[in-house]
């Protein structure tokens, strides 16, 4: 209902100069950073490499869930989020450049003599030979977790994501330029390839999150984990949604597309995986904790002493209640200056999560925090946003020529 | 209910009940919503097939206060629960499970967080129907045979007339300027508001009827009856097979439990070493270990380990009679509670290892028998280990009489180990004095020399 009125025709839709000047902050930051994270870290090598994985696995999480973001709204056709789709679709076709971050994982572990002692003090012991052969388990085990088997494996998760992201952005792409008839059929065709892609997708990051993080302590096993991480990964990518369409609109670009109806969705999704992520962070912790078996108590163990408690409890009230009863609110979600603060706290609170995930192992007793952990992960958000923004300038912000924008735009939310 | 009583009412009271103006789309609807509103009417509602977005705020409805009501809901859902949980558990009825805390958080959140999304639900429901004044049994819109298309294509608007600012000149003129396809007046619902009668008997009938069972409930909880209770779940109570104590037709002796045959032992059912398996050596109560129970730090450890586990619980951690279960019935003031035996006391000190070893096995007294629970070797390895507490206790306790069968403990490989020369004159002290349980074996003979042998030289034992 008299929906048109809300856009006005001189709309920037393009990025220009601010994006390079963007990007170049961004990645010069970025880059500083990281450089200097590394030279710092240098002496310890293992401390470094686990603060890379924590960083890494946080910017790959937020692009995951930017990805499922992309698909399930592809699938479902919804019409909501037209006016933000070009955004998302930016940034989780981001995959090929975390691709080509993971070599900081991968390389060491494709490097790393599996006869030798370094691989027994590598991040994940599993890669020593020495280790198999002493534990009865990881024997068993080593069918799934061995050196060849898990680089086919991360090596096929990253292709599927990067594809399938570039696909997307492709089409979409595609749309700009296509006519009426053909910019219908495109929308009908990423609707069609999302219910496959939802497929691959559950499958790749739950064995993701199972390889490159569960695998840390190769004796501890939960089917729930690769859910855990979905949910951190979802939480994360609605809070980015947030603040680059805050950014985004703070530089001119989309103010009359973006209105508070779909901030209060992306508000809404984003309270509801706060939730989410409770009720999954939970229900793994009761089970384990009511089972009380041994070689499950172990991980919640290391995060339940020495300083550890601190952080775990600390999850409990920062990622869950506090932001549960900020959020509860529908005029918090309506209100940008609120939304955006939640989803940057949300942000914070998920790089804690993803270290809590990460760190305890082999850190029993001390929680070593510290400088490198901030300048590699400011790092690697810093060189995203870089390519996202240098990518991004030039290309339409919004897929003008979908024919559901119109629905979108005059979106109301209740 | 006579037709001319409510020809009569109509004419007495013949307000309308409002008016109802039609429109085609829902575009119209809210054009029209927006005047109405505009003009001032307070008593007045849109009805369409279906929700038309944007319609609240033409109408200038306020927001709704429900979510207000829900969050209370829920956050009454998770104290209830909580309080439920931990006033059940911890407080009047705690019960000891493994030792688990009686009100573990982790254990109560499942629960928490159904109440909380329970109460939450049922109120947004109930509080949703109640603000909206449902549910409504009847409204006079029902009568008016356009109205019908309410739940099809048409969208209506009616404004009351108990409205202050109605007039029914100007509102129609209002609704002509809105380009209503149609305006009708609706008149007054004029039916009785009287329950039928039958509705009331119907009502009292099924009442009386309720009261039927409980009855039934409490005739037979007064009194007895000699029919078997029904057996509407059988559960697998009834099935063909023979139990212990049962007749069995298929044997002469018509028992159902079979002995062994004859000249026949099961496997490892061989009790021939009596010493191992009795304590008896002879005639008499072993006095020291059988040869198969080695002496050594590892049997003593073991023997430390099952006492912690079976006798620790009544007799304390030194035997002292002060375990945890004694301590907790002393506190609950159990009537038929008896302390547990300070297994230090001379009174078990001076019996020979056979003799207690057939207590540990058999049980005494209100103690229970531990011979089905705790293999044969350590029930050894426990005696070996409570030799050693009786003679910690003898040597750093309170003890004032000497304990000379606690030379037992030493290995029947290593007999001078006893602690011979502690209480010189021990070997004198019990004898003539029976002790409190087994009088007529009590005499323990000189420790020095009672060690070595094996062989009883004691005094016939008491019966088992």
């Amino acid at each position: 209902m008299a929906s048109e009125t809300k856009v006005s025709a001189d709309e920037k839709l393009q990025l220009g100069g601010e994006a390079t000047r963007f990007s170049n902050i961004a990645l010069g930051v970025g880059a500083v950073s990281l450089v200097a994270g590394v030279a710092i870290g240098l002496g310890d090598k293992e401390g470094l490499l686990r603060s890379y994985l924590t960083a890494f696995m946080y910017v790959l999480s937020i692009t995951l869930g930017l990805f499922w973001f992309v698909a399930i709204n592809n699938l479902v056709n919804a019409k909501w989020w037209i006016v933000v789709r070009r955004v998302a679709e930016i940034l989780a076709s981001q995959m090929p450049v975390i691709a080509l971050l993971s070599l900081g994982i991968i390389l060491p572990i494709a490097l790393v003599d599996t006869a030798g002692e370094g691989a027994i003090q590598s991040l994940y012991a599993w890669l020593s030979d020495a280790q198999v052969h002493a534990s009865h388990l990881l024997h068993h085990k080593s069918a799934y977790l061995n050196k060849p088997f898990f680089l086919i494996r991360v090596v096929a998760y990253f292709a599927f994501w990067a594809g399938v992201s570039l696909w997307y952005l492709n089409r979409s792409l595609a749309q700009d330029k296509a006519s009426k008839a053909e910019s219908e059929l495109i929308a009908q065709q990423m609707g069609r390839v999302s219910a496959p892609v939802m497929i691959g997708f559950g499958l790749t990051l739950t064995f993701c999150a199972f390889d490159l993080l569960m695998s840390l302590d190769y004796t501890w096993f939960s089917t729930i984990f690769g859910v855990y991480y979905f949910a951190g990964s979802v939480l994360s990518a609605y809070a980015t949604m947030v603040l680059t369409l805050l950014l985004l609109q703070r530089a001119g670009a989309l103010k009359s597309y973006v209105n508070e109806n779909h901030y209060h969705d992306l508000g809404k999704t984003m309270f509801a995986f706060t939730v989410f992520w409770a009720y999954i962070g939970f229900s793994q912790f009761m089970l384990i904790w009511y089972a009380d078996i041994p070689e499950e108590t172990h991980w919640y163990q290391w995060r339940l002493r020495g300083g550890w408690e601190l952080i775990s409890y600390g999850l409990i009230v920062l990622h869950f209640a506090i932001p549960f009863f900020g959020l509860l609110s529908r005029n918090v979600k309506r209100n940008r200056k609120w939304l955006g603060f939640w989803a940057a706290w949300l942000l914070i609170m998920h790089y804690v999560d993803i270290y809590w995930l990460v760190f305890p192992k082999d850190n029993e007793g001390t929680v070593p925090f510290g400088v490198v952990d901030v300048l590699v992960v400011v790092g690697l958000v810093g060189l995203l946003a870089g390519v996202a923004a240098r990518r991004a300038k030039g290309m339409q912000l919004v897929p003008v020529k979908d024919a559901r924008l119109p629905q979108s735009i005059a979106f109301e939310n209740y | 209910m006579s037709h001319e009583n409510e020809t009569q009412t109509t004419a007495v009271n013949n307000r309308p009940y409002g008016l109802l103006a039609e429109y085609d789309g829902p575009d119209q609807l809210i054009a029209a919503a927006k005047q109405v509103s505009a003009a001032g009417y307070s008593r007045w509602d849109c009805y369409s097939p279906f929700p038309v977005h944007g319609i609240d705020p033409a109408m200038r409805i306020k927001r709704t206060k429900l979510p207000y009501i829900v969050v209370v809901a829920g956050l009454t859902g998770t104290t209830t629960a909580l309080v439920m949980q931990w006033w059940t558990n911890a407080v009047d009825y705690p019960l000891i499970v493994s030792g688990k805390p009686f009100f573990g958080v982790p254990a109560n959140i499942p629960i928490t967080f159904e109440l909380t999304v329970l109460f939450a639900a049922i109120t947004t429901f109930v509080s949703m129907l109640l603000l909206n004044g449902l549910p409504k049994h009847s409204s006079p819109l029902d009568y008016v045979k356009r109205f019908d298309r309410a739940s099809d294509d048409k969208f209506f608007i009616v404004i009351e007339s108990e409205d202050p600012k109605y007039d029914e000149a100007q509102t129609q003129a209002l609704f002509q300027r809105t380009h209503a396809a149609a305006v009708e007046s609706v008149p007054a619902d004029t039916t009785s508001d009287q329950v039928p009668k039958g509705v009331i008997y119907a009502i009292l009938i099924i009442a009386a009827l309720a009261l039927v069972p409980f009855g039934l409930f409490a005739s037979a909880r007064s009194s007895t009856s000699g029919d078997l209770p029904f057996h509407l779940v059988h559960n697998m109570d009834f099935q063909e097979k023979y139990k212990p104590q049962k007749k069995s037709d298929f044997f002469a002796d018509h028992r159902t439990s079979r002995g062994d045959v004859e000249g026949t032992i099961a496997v490892g059912a061989l009790r021939h070493d009596s010493h191992f398996f009795a304590g008896r050596v002879g005639d008499a109560w072993a006095l020291t270990l059988p040869d198969r129970v080695v002496a050594d730090a590892a049997t003593m450890a073991r023997g430390q380990e099952k006492f912690g586990v079976y006798c620790a619980p009544c007799h304390g951690a030194t035997g002292a009679g002060d375990g945890m279960v004694h301590r907790r019935a002393f506190a609950l003031k159990e009537g038929t509670w008896v302390k547990p035996t300070n297994i230090s006391d001379r009174s078990v000190a001076i019996q020979p290892i056979g003799q207690l070893f057939n207590a540990v096995t058999h049980g005494i007294r209100q103690m229970p028998a531990y011979g089905s629970q705790v293999e044969t070797a350590d029930r050894w390895a426990i005696l070996l280990y409570v030799r050693a507490l009786q003679h910690s206790q003898k040597q750093y306790g309170s003890q004032e009489a000497p304990v000379p069968a606690a030379t037992d403990t030493a290995p029947a490989s290593a007999p001078t180990d006893a602690p011979a020369g502690d209480v010189p004159g021990a070997p004198a002290a019990p004898v003539g004095e029976p002790a409190a349980t087994a009088a007529p074996q009590a005499t323990a003979p000189n420790p020095a020399a009672s060690a070595p042998k094996t062989e009883g030289a004691d005094a016939p034992a008491e019966k088992k």
